[in-house]
This record gives C-alpha cells, structure tokens and sequence, in this order.
C-alpha cells in the first residue's frame, strides 16, 4: 500500500490565469483576424480587432513578468536559456506572435510609418496566425506536462484550454463587431451581422464540444488517481464549485450556448439581439478567465510519503 | 565522480527532529539568510493503523536529488541544475523566480526564500561535503539514521543499505530519486 500526502499548489495564481487566459485569447483573435482580413480585407472591425489580439498577448505576457519573483531579470531566458523548459518554448513563441502581429497591425494603423510593411502583411499575418495557435496551445502544454500535479497531467488538457481558448476568440471578436452593427446600414450591416451571425454559431457549436471535454476531463479525473480525485471534488462539491459550477458551466458556456442557439440566430440583427450577443460574448470571456483559474487552484500534488 | 545519496533508516529514527534543527542552523550561517525551520527538510509523524493497533511512521520530507529532477527539466534559465556528482542545486542569481520548479516538484521540497526572492531546498550541505564533512542533518542525527554517501561505491554504507532493501520513497514518479528508505519494521 502506498502511503500520500496531498499539498495544494500555492505558487502559480491569479496572474498566472489572466496570462493564460489572455494568451489563448489574444492568439485566436488573431487567427480571426487574418481570417477575416484575407476574407474582406482591410475593414475597421479587422483593425481593431488585430490590434486588440496583439494587445491581450502583451498584457498577458507583463502579468507572466509581474508574477516573476524576479521580473527584473526575465531577459535572463533569452540570455541563458534552458531548452528543455516550455517556459523557453512559450517565450520565443510569444515573442515571435507580438513581433509578427505588430508587423501585421502596423501598416493599418499608421499607414504613413509603417505602409512599408504592407506588401508582408501575407506572410506576417499568416505566420504570426501560426504563432498565435502555437501560444494557444502553449498555455495548456505548460500546465498540462507538469507531471507532479495529476490533475493537470493529462492531454485532455492542452485541448480543452485550446477549445476553450478558440471559444473567448470568438466571442471577443464578435464583442467588438456587434456595435458596429448596431451603427452600419445597407449591405455594410449585412456583411457585419453575418460575420457575427457565422461566429455566434461556432462558437456554440465550439462551447458545446468544450463542455464535453470539460465533463470528460472531470469525471476521468474523479475516477483518478487520489490527488486528482481531489482535485475535481474541489470544482463539483467543494470551495471552487461556485466558480466552477455556476461561473464557468452555467453562465460561461450552458446560458450563452442556450442564448444563441434559442435567440441570438433565430432573427435579424435587431438591437435587442445585439445586445444580447454582446451579454452573451461577455460570459463566455468571464468563463475563459474562471477556467483558468479554477485550473490553477485545485492543482495538488501528490506526496507518496511510504 | 561521485554519485551521492541518502539513506533514512526508520527502523532506527525517533523522530527527534535533530536533524531538522541542525539543517537550519547550518544553512542559516552558511547562506546568511535564515532558513525557516523545517524549510529544507522536516518530520512529518503520521499515524498509522487502528487502535489498538496503531504506532507513528515518521516521514522524512527533503529534496530526492534525483537522477531525472522534473525541477531541472523544467527549468527556463538552467538555474535550477545538477552537478558532476549527482546534487541538485539551484544558481540563485539566474534564478528569475518562475516557481516552475516549485510546481513540477513531486515532492513537495522546495520552499521560497523570503530574503533572496528565489525558491530553494536541501542542497545535502554541499559546502561542507566539499570540505570532508557529512551534511549537518547526518552528523546531528543520535540514532544514526540517517546516512550520506557514494552510491556508486559499492563499499559506502549507503550502498550497502539499498543494497539490503532500501527504497527509494517516491520512485513512482519516474524521477529516480537518491533518497532511499529502510522501511519501519
């Protein structure tokens, strides 16, 4: 008989879950919007919508430094690095999806600095869309081969935070093109309403895998080893249930699957279903960001101690 | 090279907690720094059985120095390594405090240092093993419990016990740690 303590992970916490969160976001974003941009080239909600996904990247990577114990010498991994670590894995690839997003975003901002980046903006776009899926993946392998904590061990992980990831990107690019929507006419607002109509439809089809994989992975876990047991009783029946139960399963992904297959495209873009679809959009973002950290939170680590 | 390892004897252990004590006032002087006590290494005393069936199983939690350490693999800047002779140490100025290690390490042996903002375990006292000394938590220990040496030296007495049937505790992980345990009887 194997005799274990169990030790609840303290270290990694709130600014590692917005990183998390804010990776995987900021890279779907992208990937929607070379998507779109190739699809109707240079349009508003495509700026905003690239400048914004290079933006949540940022912001993400700076809450990684600031929970650096020593955040005054992270240039110590491109100094020194240590290639085994998917810390140095991650890093290169977010510095290579800021670099090319920004090469990508640029000329549509500032035209006039940086129009010569324009006749690239193929291949940044494409390369940094490479990147930002690498980065969405990237937040789930980082927790998901930490081997010691078992119930992040496994490679249901890494794709959930993926679908999960691919999930918040369509909803905030939908956030920032409804209100457009709401201001555009004629065939403007046709081409508007159907892009968001086409992403409302993703992503409860792309939430309704999530919540099968989310289901799955518990319920594995449940009938896992005994620190993952404990684990998943932390998110169905113990401290982080609310979150789990009520944040993430019922507002973050069962009401807005609920809202946009009963409603949200049942109808023309009126302002109420506007608004709706931005209520909608918001919850899911709320979710990603609680799936995160309930992630984070329950990991424990088992301590075989005879 | 060297390969060093320990070996707890629980058939003999009493759970003083000598070893606990002299580990922190050892590493206090050397770093300069205080070492909470029981940081590096402690006793956890655990019940076991049913009355009135029952008796204590005193768990020894240190760094396993591992021949595979998950702390070292995962590890952005090298600062966590091993040496030549099998001792995991950590290189407090290229440490950026990531606390990957801290995460990765099945057991549960690292500790943050407060003064020096970098996470930081047993170091099998290093600086006087280096010297000819045992480390501080093997020369303290009454019952001789515990025991350091040269596991690729089939004459130590570290050998021999893992030889006699001492168990790596924890080896389940696939870590292959160099603290090994002669079961209570």
């Amino acid at each position: 008989m194997e005799g274990i303590l169990l030790v609840n992970q303290e270290w990694w916490g709130s600014l590692v879950a917005l990183y998390l969160f804010l990776g995987g976001l900021g890279g779907s974003v992208f990937i929607l919007a070379y998507y779109y941009w190739r699809r109707y080239g240079e349009k508003p909600e495509v700026r905003l919508n690239a400048l914004v996904s290079v933006a949540a990247v940022a912001v993400g990577v700076l809450m990684l430094i600031l929970d650096l114990e020593h955040p005054e010498r992270a240039f110590l991994v491109y100094l020194s690095p240590h290639p085994a670590s998917w810390i140095v894995v991650g890093t290169f690839l977010l510095t290579a999806f800021i670099l090319l997003g920004a090469a990508f975003t640029a000329p549509m901002l500032l035209p006039r600095l940086f129009g010569w980046l324009r006749p690239l903006m193929r291949w940044t776009g494409l390369l940094g869309a490479a990147a930002g899926a690498g980065v969405a993946v990237y937040t789930g392998i980082l927790i998901g081969v930490v081997e010691s904590v078992s119930f992040w061990h496994t490679p249901l992980l890494p794709v959930l935070f993926l679908v999960s990831a691919f999930s918040t990107g369509l909803s905030l690019y939908s956030l920032l093109t409804l209100p457009r929507v709401l201001g555009a006419s004629g065939e403007e607002r046709e081409r508007l309403a159907g892009i968001c109509h086409g992403l409302a439809f993703t992503d409860g089809l792309v939430m309704g895998f999530e919540v099968f994989l989310l289901l799955l992975w518990v319920m594995f876990s449940l009938y896992g080893p005994p620190a993952a047991r404990a684990s998943a009783e932390m998110l169905v029946a113990g401290p982080l249930a609310p979150l789990f139960l009520g944040g993430l399963l019922a507002l973050g992904l069962l009401l807005p699957i609920a809202l946009i297959f009963g409603y949200e495209l049942r109808g023309g873009p009126t302002p109420a279903r506007v608004y709706l679809a931005m209520l909608c959009a918001l919850l899911v973002l709320v979710g990603g960001l609680i799936l995160r950290y309930v992630v984070l939170r329950a990991g424990i680590i088992q301590v075989v101690v005879f | 090279m060297a390969r060093y390892g320990m070996v707890i004897d629980l058939r003999t252990c009493i759970g003083c907690g000598a070893c606990v004590v002299a580990c922190t006032e050892e590493n206090s002087l050397h770093l300069g720094v205080e070492v909470p006590l029981g940081a590096r290494t402690h006793i956890e005393n655990i019940e076991i059985g049913r009355f009135p069936s029952v008796h204590w199983y005193f768990y020894h939690s240190i760094c396993r120095h591992c021949e595979d350490p998950p702390c070292v693999h995962v590890c952005p800047t090298g600062a966590s390594y091993k040496t030549e002779d099998g001792v995991v140490l950590i290189d407090y100025d290229r440490c950026i405090g990531c606390k990957y290690c801290m995460v990765a390490c099945p057991y549960d042996a690292r500790y943050m240092n407060e003064q020096l903002s970098t996470p930081d375990k047993c170091t099998f006292c290093i600086h006087r093993v280096r010297e000819g000394l045992e480390p501080a938590c093997v020369a303290a220990c009454p019952t001789h419990s515990r025991v350091f040496g040269d596991l690729d030296d089939p004459g130590s007495e570290v050998s021999r016990l893992v030889a006699r049937g001492a168990v790596p505790v924890g080896a389940s992980h696939g870590t292959r740690p160099k603290v090994y345990v002669v079961p209570p009887e």
